[in-house]
């Protein structure tokens, strides 16, 4: 089957191509809105689309309508005397540390306006019984009302409906009815969770962007008639799965991490590939840093995310933004000492592309120090200008206090950026109960290969991989994804660990999603159903997941459950608590439909150790060292077995790995380079 | 580069990762605490302090808990001496009196050694549901300290990191949901645990002394900046009077005496009202400092990284017997909420004569906190449950108030109906933003929160400590006062339980702020509504199209658009441009809001008049200072009468 993957991000758009067994990458700097950058990368490509059986996308079309603000015209029908929820959230400021003291904070406006948030008189209550059924009159009033104001869509969230979705699916029909051909979404089919803020935000955002895929859809299906495509649309969704454009058109929301998720799919299947069980990812781009734990084989994931300070509560990959990527801008603050972020230069960009951007960032200090070479940006095919950056360095050393150089100014500013990422990361780990000594680093994305080897030993990880093609592994990581669905299911009676209740309600999960794979026709053979489930201590809310073994639930099955539990618990937490009655929570079900995946390219091998040549040198700067003289390899050249000793800088069409002083690097049969830190 | 320069480095390592560390350790309190109120509420932080007990860092969800950690290790060092702390003990303090802030704000800390040295301390704070005494979880009507539960001061849990289950069990035995607890207090621990450990990761990779001089550095530079930034200040004396609700007599007076000089500030609150024994709304001397350093960090800097940096250039003083510096046997339940904020309110009034465009008047304002105990007819258990309401922020100098959030409890959090719900026995009827609770102004106050809800199948009993009933968040520069809290009991309510107001025959009770064990029945609605924020800058000034914008979401009513902005809209929603004009000149004329300093009288944001202030009673060169810069920001003010 011949694919075409493009993963749009903020900066630069991925381009990856399979066809006949061949794989091929390019990327292009993103500008105008999706479907211009879509085609954009496809004219790119110089792929045949009369050939092309499958185009995936990662798309930027939920996230960027979020963070700028710029969604659908949405109303919400909710039970009577809870419209303001979305407004007054948690009532918490979502207060990063700046935040917590600014007195002049801003948050976001909610994803529906009050005047298009309405009631109706219905109530379920917390064991899932209606003791106040749904007035109808009063939904078709809404609906109309509704209509008349020209909304575009709308999301039904009823108090506990994730226990008894009736009232929910019932006024969708009559929503429906009174308002044909607008969008719905109600909370008991997208997101049935427990928590009212979460899920009417969760349910709200999948109404305010899943209208801009409509459109965009048909336009983009209009252009590609031209070019006589009949091939067939896949969309990345947050959990590192694709999906087919109908299950996109409807909650469109799952795709509000897709570029980021389709680099940890990539990092899954090579991890695989190269028998690696534990991996962190990291993915640098222009505008964030993503990081992602694959432990013990199994992409972490999580139902209580947050985006732009909008809750969102989704079975999602657990992507932790760990920084802003390239584009933060660097400062000196009120006592001379620099600063990086958290302000980001999203329409300049950084000072080097020459594009407007006046203040220096991290890209640019990349380029003050030497690590990016600046005839070969983006393969070549963009100017950058570093006679520009150092000018901006040079203007923020008048401010700083005690740095002299515009090289130190530049190293300090790489490191305070190092030292942040790596308090996030930490973080991570901790509420996972993580050693990162026990993980390996996976880089990519055009700036992750700079700082991985940076980052790793002062997080405590002994090896860095850079995977073959890592500035465009996001595109890579569509070729290799699998069809993929979550399914969770909030327990309404909160029991001990039933086995008989427990194999029903999994039973009922396992129906559904073996028939959602069916209907898309996906083989038996090729359909996985993977259960997990989510345990606590009966006064605990929050969870312990742990994975199940196919078949049924057994006695014996539980009394392991219960053991794992309070070891995690402990491992997680720092205590447990044997004499406390250990509860099932939440129920897990991943759908899996498995593609015939392409095989890693291999590099041909040289002799085990052999240190590959290079004619070219240029003066870089590392943390501690001063300029130094470095050796600069072309990576296209490097076989199996080389084995280059830091420091050295190496040199991929879209993106640079660095390698610091006394560390050794070597290339293994796939190209990837294998950093010991 | 020299090593100079190699230590810088590490320098801005090493003070990027004393924040995080904080982070991480309330992660681990989040995750693993027992109650709503720390896993869902937030209620929790964690620090790290140098090894002399001076802050060095903290990430905190509640602001609140800022000054009260250094205050609280430090009356562990001075009874034990630093020497009397051993490797593997771990502290418990809760006695307001030593440090402390009010009972259930429980301070746990562990020291980190090195070669028999302490370098550091890892600190987690956390506001515990319940701490025994009169009532559970929070107390409105207790009339002495000995009322509000088990009081400890600093001692020793864990002794050569062996728990000390005789001091566990001893507190345990004091409090109603004693498993809860347990489970609150082993998160803390854990909390400890992981800062002990991440500090002495850092002191084997960059070494003992690189990370005890960075401590040292990271904590000087912060003062540096503060008084860099206190030196750009007008030197000068700058005095603010706030009130707290009287429960039926005189209200209670708050005052402040702010003297700048260079690059050091005295905030002096002698001229403030004797502590009280009538209801626990003394303020120890640490909240004192809490609400004073929030207050001034805000309007500072917020980028300051807060650690004992920012209290050396700030001296506080405050007679001690007076309200903000109450002494045993004082009750001081709400000292942390309503007296707090209300210490926040009046240096706020004051540095609205040195900053004007950076202050706000109100913040969430107050204390809405409400305890509910009664017996779970579902499982013949005792259950209590103890929840928060948060008021509307002030307008600002260019922007409006955001509804339902505080600064005074920061990052806190509701606790959500279904939750509620699924853990007690009660069914929420509303949580609703109210219409026309955002004080008018050229900027609106953002808008409070109603909430309705009532016991099923059991008699439940209450205990309040609201705030702003009688004396409203006030408005500033020519803005109107935030509508003022309520709280009430509709008794005998039939089905179905929504819009009490609108139902026949129901008897209302109106309670003051403070009620203590007020019993309500399933057929009873319990009613609470906090404060709006107060507006900021002339209303009649507001835009007209922003006016007609909240009248859409119902931010703002047609009557009050009219009343107070003067704004008229035409039957089809849009501005009367000429009506408007013609309305406001009027008002202006008559009501001449652009001569008043703050504004906490006009009705019905104020249940009865209380006070203004007029511009022209301020000594002239501040009035003068304050017309400036206002006008400079596009505001319209007179000092003129």
């Amino acid at each position: 089957m011949d694919v075409l993957a493009i993963s749009a991000g903020r900066t630069f758009t991925e381009i990856a191509s399979l066809q006949d067994g061949q794989i091929r990458f390019a990327k292009v700097k993103t500008l105008g809105g999706e479907l211009e950058t879509v085609l954009t990368a496809i004219k790119k490509s110089g792929v045949d689309l009369t050939k092309v059986d499958q185009i995936s996308i990662a798309t930027l079309l939920a996230a960027k309508a979020i963070s700028e603000e710029r969604g659908a015209l949405s109303g919400l029908i909710t039970t009577r005397g809870f419209r303001d929820v979305l407004e007054i959230r948690r009532s918490h400021r979502r207060a990063d540390p700046y935040n917590l003291y600014n007195l002049q904070q801003e948050l976001p406006k909610p994803f529906v306006p009050r005047r298009w948030r309405k009631e109706v008189t219905e109530r379920v209550d917390s064991k899932g019984n209606i003791i106040e059924p749904l007035n109808e009159n009063e939904v078709r009033e809404v609906a109309q009302q509704l209509k008349k104001e020209g909304v575009e869509s709308i999301a039904i969230v009823f108090l506990f409906s994730f226990l008894n979705p009736e009232h929910e699916a019932r006024a969708e029909d009559i929503v429906r009815e009174e308002f044909p051909g607008v969008h719905i979404t109600t909370s008991s089919s997208l997101a049935p969770i427990i928590r009212e803020y979460e899920r009417t935000s969760t349910t709200a955002a999948n109404a305010y962007t899943a209208p801009l895929f409509s459109k965009y859809m048909t336009k983009l299906s209009k252009n590609l008639d031209t070019s006589s495509y009949r091939g067939g649309f896949n969309f990345m969704q947050s959990n590192g799965g694709l999906c087919p454009i109908e299950v996109a058109q409807d909650k469109f929301i799952n795709t509000l991490l897709s570029s980021t998720a389709a680099g940890v799919a990539g990092t899954h299947y090579l991890s695989k590939t190269m028998g690696e069980q534990n991996i962190l990812t990291f993915d640098m781009g222009g505008t964030s840093s993503e990081a992602c734990f694959i432990h013990e084989g199994r992409s972490d994931a999580t139902h209580e995310s947050n985006f732009a300070e909008q809750a969102i509560g989704l079975p999602m990959l657990d992507i932790r933004t760990v920084g802003q990527g390239g584009a933060l801008i660097v400062w000196v603050d009120s006592g001379g000492a620099i600063r990086v972020g958290p302000r980001s230069t999203d329409a300049f960009g950084p000072v080097c592309y020459n594009m407007g951007g006046q203040e220096p960032t991290l890209t640019d200090a990349d380029m003050v120090l030497g690590y990016i070479n600046p005839k070969s940006f983006l393969g070549g095919e963009m100017e950058v200008d570093k006679e520009a950056a150092v000018h901006a360095y040079k203007t923020l050393l008048k401010r700083a206090v005690d740095i002299d150089s515009v090289e130190e100014a530049a190293v300090i500013a790489f490191d305070v950026a190092n030292a942040t990422m790596i308090g996030a990361i930490n973080e991570g780990a901790m509420l996972r109960g993580y050693e990162l000594s026990d993980f390996s680093l996976v880089a990519f994305g055009g700036c992750g290969p700079i700082h991985a080897s940076r980052i790793a030993p002062l997080l405590g990880i002994s090896k860095v991989i850079v995977p073959m093609n890592a500035g465009t592994f996001n595109a890579f990581g569509l070729l290799v994804a699998d069809t993929q669905y979550d399914y969770i299911n909030m327990l309404s009676r909160v029991k001990g660990m039933d086995v008989q209740y427990l194999n029903a309600e999994y039973e009922e999960m396992e129906k559904k999603g073996g028939s959602t794979l069916e209907n898309e026709g996906i083989s038996k053979d090729n359909r996985l159903l993977k259960k997990s489930i989510g345990m606590r201590y009966a006064l605990e809310t929050h969870e312990v997941i742990l994975p199940l073994p196919d078949g049924n639930i057994t006695t014996s099955i539980i009394k392991e459950l219960e053991e794992a539990f309070h070891e995690r618990h402990e491992r997680y937490y720092g205590h447990k608590m044997l004499e406390q009655p250990v509860v099932a929570a939440n129920l897990y079900l991943s759908a899996i439909g498995l593609i015939k995946k392409p095989m890693i390219p291999q590099v041909q091998s040289s002799v085990t150790g052999s240190i590959p040549v290079t004619k070219v040198e240029r003066k870089v700067y590392f943390p501690g060292t001063g300029g130094v003289v470095t050796p600069i390899y072309d990576r296209a050249y490097l076989l199996c077995g080389n084995y280059i000793q830091g420091p050295a800088v190496i040199e991929e069409k879209y993106s640079t790995t660095v390698v610091f002083p006394g560390q050794k690097a070597q290339v293994d049969r796939y190209g990837s380079i294998i950093v010991e830190v | 580069m020299t090593d100079k320069k190699i230590d810088l480095l590490t320098f801005e390592v090493l003070r990027n990762l004393f924040y995080s560390i904080p982070r991480e350790m309330g992660a681990v309190q989040q995750r693993s605490a027992y109650s709503p109120h720390l896993s869902e509420g937030y209620d929790y932080a964690g620090g790290l302090a140098d090894g002399t007990g001076d802050l060095l860092s903290q990430a905190e969800h509640v602001t609140l808990h800022l000054m009260a950690m250094e205050a609280g290790v430090k009356t562990g060092i001075s009874k034990y001496g630093i020497d009397g702390i051993k490797y593997g003990d771990i502290l418990i303090h809760n006695d307001p009196f030593t440090g402390g802030s009010h009972l259930p704000d429980f301070n746990i800390y562990k020291p980190v050694f090195h070669q028999g040295r302490i370098i550091a301390f890892s600190i987690a704070r956390a506001h515990q549901a319940d701490v025994g005494g009169m009532r559970s979880g929070y107390i409105g009507d207790s009339t002495e300290i000995y009322q509000e539960g088990v009081r400890i001061p600093a001692i020793k849990l864990y002794e050569d990191g062996k728990p000390n289950n005789d001091i566990f069990d001893l507190i345990l035995a004091n409090v109603r949901v004693p498993t809860q607890m347990k489970g609150d207090l082993l998160a803390m621990i854990s909390a400890c645990n992981y800062g002990e450990k991440r500090i002495t990761e850092l002191v084997n990779r960059y070494g003992v002394n690189t990370v005890v001089e960075s401590m040292k550095r990271v904590i000087d530079y912060t003062e540096l900046r503060m008084r860099k930034a206190i030196q750009c200040f007008p030197d000068g004396i700058y005095e603010f009077e706030d009130y707290l609700d009287g429960d039926g007599g005189e209200p209670i007076k708050i005052k402040a005496k702010l003297q700048i000089t260079g690059d050091s500030i005295v905030v002096d609150f002698a001229g403030s009202s004797n502590q009280v024994f009538t209801m626990p709304v003394n303020a120890v001397i640490s909240i004192a400092h809490a609400g004073t350093y929030l207050a001034l960090m805000g309007l500072i800097d917020p980028d300051i990284q807060r650690n004992h940096g920012c209290f050396r250039p700030i001296t506080i003083k405050a007679p001690e017997g007076c309200i903000v510096n109450a002494q045993l046997p004082a009750p001081v339940a709400g000292g942390n909420t309503e007296t707090c904020s209300r210490v926040i309110n009046t240096v706020f009034g004051a540095m609205a004569q040195v900053v004007p465009d950076r202050i706000i008047s109100s913040e969430g304002d107050g204390a809405f906190n409400c305890s509910i105990k009664g017996n779970n007819p579902d499982t013949g258990k005792i259950y209590a449950n103890y929840s928060s309401f948060t008021g509307g922020w002030s307008g600002r100098v260019s922007k409006d108030g955001l509804h339902v959030k505080s600064l005074r409890a920061g990052d806190t959090s509701n606790i959500p109906t279904e939750v509620t719900e699924v853990r007690y026995p009660w069914l929420v009827d509303k949580l609703q933003l109210v219409t026309d609770s955002g004080g008018p102004g050229k900027w609106r106050g953002g808008l409070s929160e109603e909430w309705r809800g009532h016991p099923l199948s059991h008699i439940a009993e209450i205990t309040t400590n609201m705030s702003r009933l009688d004396v409203p968040p006030w408005g500033v520069f020519g803005g109107m006062p935030g509508l003022h809290t309520a709280i009430r009991v509709y008794r005998g309510y039939k089905e179905p339980h929504v819009d009490g107001d609108n139902l026949q025959g129901n008897k209302v009770e109106n309670y003051p702020g403070r009620i203590g064990g007020v019993q309500i029945a399933p057929e009873d609605q319990l009613f609470a509504r906090s404060c709006g924020g107060g507006g900021y800058g002339n209303p009649y000034e507001r835009d007209p199209q922003l006016v007609l914008e909240d009248i859409l979401d119902e931010y703002v009513s047609l009557e009050a658009a009219k009343r107070d902005y003067g704004v008229v809209v035409t039957s089809d929603m849009k501005v009367n441009i000429n009506a408007t004009e013609k309305l406001r000149a009027e008002l202006k004329v008559k009501n001449k809001r652009e001569l008043l300093f703050v504004d906490q009288a006009t009705p019905p944001y104020a249940a009865t008049p209380f006070r203004q202030i007029r511009m022209a009673e301020l000594p002239k060169p501040i009035s003068q200072h304050i017309v400036k810069t206002l006008k400079e920001s596009g505001h319209v003010v007179s000092d003129e009468e």
